[in-house]
């Protein structure tokens, strides 16, 4: 792998981050600043010296990062340079719906679970995805393909969250298989530690929020590898193995693993998508992770909190994205030698 | 009727004398996958126009009884607030698809205009800043940043309205298809028969529209499609988080209103599952469309039925002894 296409990689990919983190910049302050600043006082009470130093030194910060003018007057590239300082060191001031807790703090706890949820299901689906497109090429034309494409199709068709509605409504509520919604068992006080019981109930009630992810990203997974392996089942050297006596199940297997080379790099789009619809579905699980406080911030006007979710979203994807390049290059040698193919 | 040499015959192709455009959409129609798709999203739109000039009841009306459970007199049953929901269902459809498609007509266009133009300036500064961009919405996922602009929106008490939604999908929905529109057009600039229109003298412009966009056509129908399923994917998720406008009807609102009223917990699942069936079944028509596209564009994806095979040549076999062609070997 060529150093100067990591470093052009690298480049774009801090670009990237820059623009997600500018969004988060300009938004609050394209909203008359009166009207976040009424927002926020209402949220806290107006009453500020009731609560310590601490929190007034965050208010000040959370001040300057909303831009509000009333209250902070200085020109907008100083700003800009403030807020930078304050995010690199993951400051965005307190949460206004659950004041004074610092959005740092709530976003360190929250971003572990959603992860713990994101990463298995996206690992999952990448297994099983591969192993039933694998299964439909083999069985191309057949009813067993129509069924595996069909069916999958539809279930990422399917809105999410309503897939994630009805396991909860049939698996949880109606046959008492799965816990409705939480992230371990709160009514025996456990504590979180690493004792087995506790491990056990966070497995229990990820495992309905793990197979609504897998069962929504599993369709992607399917057409890549039915798509790139069916071609490669009819090229000429398949078939001169074939001649040569080389068994059918050897001869899918030496296909499989040529079309499991595109797949990787859907692999961080995959991750991406799958953190969207963890975003989406937490709230339905009560399951206390960023997309959880991401719908919370939204319907309690919470912008501290929301940009720092956004942000947090945003260094995701990057790094996913940059991660998958590297992985790719190492994979493949072609791809640091095509100047003209990646954009 | 044009003459053409197909392999080893001279045949009259029918196709030739309507275009590659006729060409793709009878190549669609050839596939059953893609039929099916299209036979659900007319089924959706049709329920979808009855849904326009006819209600069993006034589907804003909040006077029947709550939470009644499918009945004769209510097809799907009422909801939490009294609402008629098969009334509701019915008129609730033509935003969606709308939107849906409009999302893939808008998101489309901005995806040529960038790709074809990033393709055509390849190693320039246009191109440079062009796929800069694209980059940046490929990565940021669009629906993420419409959340955001709509949660701030909220503090000046603006809901998103069918238009923001539509304009906001279409302008972040694009930039899948010009990253791919950029790289075909880079293979299809250096092919011969471009160059030779260029050194003949055709303008840019016309060699956009009468090299380049009828090569690709059957990637842009495709990209058509994965942009719509992108524009209700975004749909659902900006009513979802409760964005857009609620006073409307439609199959959004409708979710979100059974997620406000936990239906899924109290077991109302005919309040929530037929609004998200058909958001799912519209998408999955897209999806069903797309595939089909996919089979035309990519021969090798193509299932041979060889007896189905076999019975098409004898048909083209009997129709040229009708028309006593002439075959040359």
């Amino acid at each position: 792998m060529r150093k100067d296409y990591l470093i052009k990689r690298g480049i774009y990919y801090i670009i990237v981050w820059f623009v997600g983190i500018t969004i988060d910049f300009i938004l609050p302050r394209l909203i008359p600043g009166n009207v976040l600043g009424s927002i926020i006082l209402g949220r806290i009470g107006g009453n500020l010296s009731a609560y310590g130093q601490n929190v007034q030194q965050e208010i000040e910060i959370l001040v300057q990062q909303l831009g509000l003018s009333q209250y902070y007057h200085t020109p907008l590239y100083i700003q800009y340079f403030d807020y930078l300082k304050e995010i690199i060191r993951l400051n965005f001031g307190p949460s206004l719906t659950e004041f004074p807790v610092a959005v740092g703090t709530i976003i360190a706890e929250a971003a572990p679970w959603t992860f713990g949820i994101v990463i298995p299901a996206v690992v999952a689906s990448f297994f099983i995805g591969n192993l039933l497109g694998r299964f439909a090429a083999l069985a191309r034309g057949t009813i067993k393909d129509y069924a595996i494409l069909g069916l999958t199709m539809f279930l990422y068709t399917f809105p999410v969250f309503v897939t994630g509605e009805i396991l909860i409504e049939f698996l949880a509520v109606d046959l008492h298989i799965f816990p409705t919604g939480g992230q371990y068992n709160t009514f025996v006080f456990l504590k979180p530690t690493l004792s087995l019981p506790f491990v056990w109930s966070v497995i229990y009630h990820a495992i309905l929020p793990v197979s609504t992810l897998i069962l929504f990203s599993l369709a992607g997974w399917i057409i890549g590898m039915r798509n790139n392996m069916i071609p490669i089942l009819q090229e000429d050297y398949m078939n001169y193995y074939r001649l040569m006596g080389v068994s059918e199940r050897e001869i899918s297997n030496k296909a499989y693993r040529l079309a499991l080379l595109p797949n990787f790099t859907s692999f961080s789009i995959a991750l991406g998508y799958s953190v969207l619809g963890a975003v989406a579905i937490e709230y339905l699980f009560n399951y206390a992770g960023l997309g959880y406080y991401f719908n919370q911030a939204i319907t309690g006007l919470d912008y501290p909190l929301l940009n720092g979710i956004f942000f947090m979203l945003v260094t995701a994807m990057v790094l996913s994205n940059f991660v998958a390049d590297i992985v790719y290059g190492i994979i493949d040698p072609r791809t640091s030698h095509e100047e003209t193919e990646g954009v | 009727m044009a003459q053409r040499k197909l392999g080893i015959f001279n045949v009259n192709i029918r196709i030739d004398k309507y275009g590659p455009f006729y060409n793709l959409l009878q190549g669609i129609w050839e596939q059953k996958v893609a039929r099916v798709g299209l036979y659900i999203l007319l089924a959706i739109i049709i329920f979808s126009l009855i849904g326009v000039f006819y209600t069993p009841y006034n589907p804003a009306s909040t006077q029947f009884p709550r939470d009644l459970p499918p009945s004769p007199q209510h097809l799907l049953g009422t909801d939490d607030y009294g609402h008629d929901i098969f009334s509701q269902l019915l008129v609730g459809g033509f935003p969606v698809i709308g939107v849906g498609l409009l999302t893939g007509l808008i998101g489309t266009l901005i995806a040529i205009l960038v790709g074809v133009t990033a393709g055509l300036y390849a190693d320039t500064l246009i191109d440079r800043i062009l796929s800069g961009i694209t980059q940046i919405f490929l990565i940021i996922p669009g629906i993420l940043i419409i959340e955001l602009i709509g949660a701030y929106l909220g503090a000046v008490q603006i809901k998103l309205g069918y238009l923001t939604i539509l304009l906001a999908l279409s302008t972040t929905g694009w930039a899948w298809g010009a990253r791919v529109l950029r790289s075909l057009v880079l293979s299809l600039r250096r092919r011969e028969y471009i160059l030779s229109s260029e050194l003949v003298g055709e303008s840019k412009f016309s060699i956009i529209f009468r090299q380049i966009i009828p090569n690709n056509l059957p990637f842009i129908a495709s990209n058509f499609f994965f942009t719509a399923i992108y524009g209700i994917t975004g749909f659902t998720f900006i009513y979802y988080f409760g964005l857009g406008s609620l006073t409307q009807i439609n199959w959004g609102t409708m979710l979100y209103w059974s997620l406000g009223g936990e239906a899924y917990l109290r077991g109302l699942w005919w309040w929530y599952i037929p609004p998200g069936l058909m958001i799912g079944l519209v998408a999955f028509s897209f999806a069903l469309i797309n595939i089909g596209i996919d089979r035309v564009a990519n021969p090798r994806l193509r299932v041979w039925d060889v007896k189905k095979y076999k019975k098409q040549l004898e048909k083209i076999g009997k129709k040229e002894e009708e028309a006593e062609v002439k075959w040359q070997m």
